[in-house]
């Protein structure tokens, strides 16, 4: 007779939580560096423990949670694979900050190594697997296409460090900075965030399914103005920026459509899960105005106005059906549900502090801090709760005898 | 074979896995087969079927997916059943 589900192909819970949970870590340091930051070098340093603290590490992490389950590709010793990843990941991380904030750019070297050694080694890993997922869906081509804009972002990324730690910074700078930024933001981030989006919507929100022809062609459009933009970065800056425009306005497309697919959800119910979403797409529509009156804020606006607040409204969904997933595998029905596992008032606590922090951001950056602190702070002890049932239940000896 | 219906396709998680996992308990080899039908691939299960001794054989008709598993060995008498009920 069948009994429970197996979890020889589920990845152990604890790789993707290492990730996930270090995540809002990041994000408190990275408030309390941003309160500090005075020259450009140190909010560069401010800027990336935002953009590889939480955001690559909540990427990262929901990668190795999803290639088994939604691609159905194992990666090979995931608990290793995951422990050197974020091992060099994090080391890198401190190590470029320190640099950058304390201006002692010679520590690039090791930080810019150990960043490109995670990164490459975790992107290069992840594609080898996902060209031999059985079925290329549009989530699985999203998924590619984000893992080799890594590759570049990450690639240029180290290159430009390197040129601070040489004090040379060459050239072609400015236009390898522009393209780091582009392929980090909209590739990396963006196409990541679209090809996840399509199995997500429509699972936690109960909405249609999105036609597959426009789901497969966003992605391909996307990655294309991506290549054609940065490539007419080297001869037209005109074209360069029209080319820009045009991919933002397929950002909006993509926020449009899937605000459309949340309208027709079947259970009209409001939870902190959809605020984010909402935040995060109606953030897309005002990306092309913001860009022409003040590309700083547009990047405030892409970073806390979209990319982290569907991360943060996902982690609300993902860790608790995690949390519940690993504990019903084990034949256990008497746990919390998901709903409970989240204090959704203080949730949403949590979402008005992310929003005052993202309005401060836009308006008054040394305010902005305090409330980032709060919001990461709030966060992490929101999902430590559903992570303390799931070891809670660990310890229990299962019914099924597993 | 007995078919055994349960149709998720307006469910939130982890509502759709708990009802097959549920109602898989009540397949029996030789004897039934669990018909889900649901808006999406429910790969999260379908990926960890093969060890339990299961399979499943999965059909899109326009927006709905229906999702039948079986003890790996009916999947003959399933196929039959699945071509027949189709023409």
């Amino acid at each position: 007779m069948f009994k429970g589900l197996s979890l020889d192909q589920a990845p152990p819970f604890e790789a993707p939580l290492l990730f996930l949970l270090t995540a809002p870590l990041w994000g408190i340091v990275g408030g309390a560096a941003l309160l500090f930051a005075q020259s450009q070098p140190q909010q560069i340093g401010a800027l990336h423990l935002f953009t590889l603290g939480f955001m690559a590490q909540v990427m990262i992490g929901s990668l190795q949670q999803m290639l088994p389950v939604v691609v159905g590709v194992r990666f090979p010793k995931p608990t290793l694979l995951s422990k050197l990843i974020f091992i060099s990941l994090t080391l890198g991380i401190a190590l470029f900050f320190i640099a950058f904030f304390g201006q002692n750019f010679s520590l690039l070297f090791g930080g810019a190594a150990l960043l490109l050694l995670a990164l490459w080694g975790f992107g290069a890993v992840t594609l080898w697997r996902l060209f031999q997922a059985p079925k290329a869906t549009p989530t699985v081509w999203a998924m590619r296409l984000s893992l080799f804009s890594l590759l570049i972002a990450a690639g240029l990324g180290a290159h430009m460090a390197v040129g601070f730690a040489k004090g040379s910074l060459g050239n072609s700078f400015d236009t390898f900075l522009l393209i780091h930024a582009l392929f980090a933001a909209f590739g990396w981030v963006g196409l990541l965030i679209v090809g996840v989006s399509y199995q997500v919507v429509p699972m936690f929100y109960v909405t249609p399914e999105p036609a597959e022809r426009f789901r497969k062609w966003l992605v391909w459009i996307v990655f294309g103005l991506l290549i054609a933009t940065a490539a007419a970065l080297f001869f037209s800056k005109k074209l360069a920026l029209a080319l820009f425009v045009t991919l933002l306005f397929g950002y909006l497309l993509y926020g449009a459509w899937t605000l459309q697919l949340l309208q027709k959800r079947k259970r009209k119910i409001w939870e902190v899960s959809l605020y984010y979403w909402y935040l995060g797409l109606v953030s897309l529509f005002f990306l092309p105005l913001v860009w022409f009156f003040d590309p700083k804020r547009f990047g405030i606006l892409f970073l806390f106005g979209f990319a982290i607040s569907i991360m943060i409204g996902m982690l609300y969904k993902i860790i608790p059906f995690l949390s519940w997933f690993h504990i019903s595998s084990r034949g256990f029905f008497d746990m919390p549900t998901m709903k409970e596992m989240i204090d959704e008032k203080m949730a949403l606590v949590q979402f008005g502090l992310h929003l005052t922090a993202l309005g401060a951001l836009l308006l008054w950056p040394k305010i902005a801090a305090l409330f980032l602190v709060l919001s990461f702070a709030l966060l992490l002890w929101l999902l430590i709760r559903p992570v303390r049932i799931y070891l809670e239940y660990k310890k229990k000896p299962s019914p099924f005898g597993i | 074979m007995r078919e055994i219906v349960v149709d998720t396709s307006e469910l939130e998680p982890p509502a759709p896995m708990q009802m097959v996992l549920s109602e898989l308990q009540s397949v029996l080899p030789g004897e039934s087969y669990l018909h889900q039908i649901h808006r999406l691939e429910p790969t999260m299960v379908l990926s960890r079927l093969k060890p339990m001794g299961l399979e499943a054989i999965v059909k899109k008709e326009q927006d709905k997916y229906h999702i039948y598993y079986f003890y790996t060995q009916d999947r003959p008498k399933i196929e039959e059943l699945l071509d027949v009920q189709r023409a």
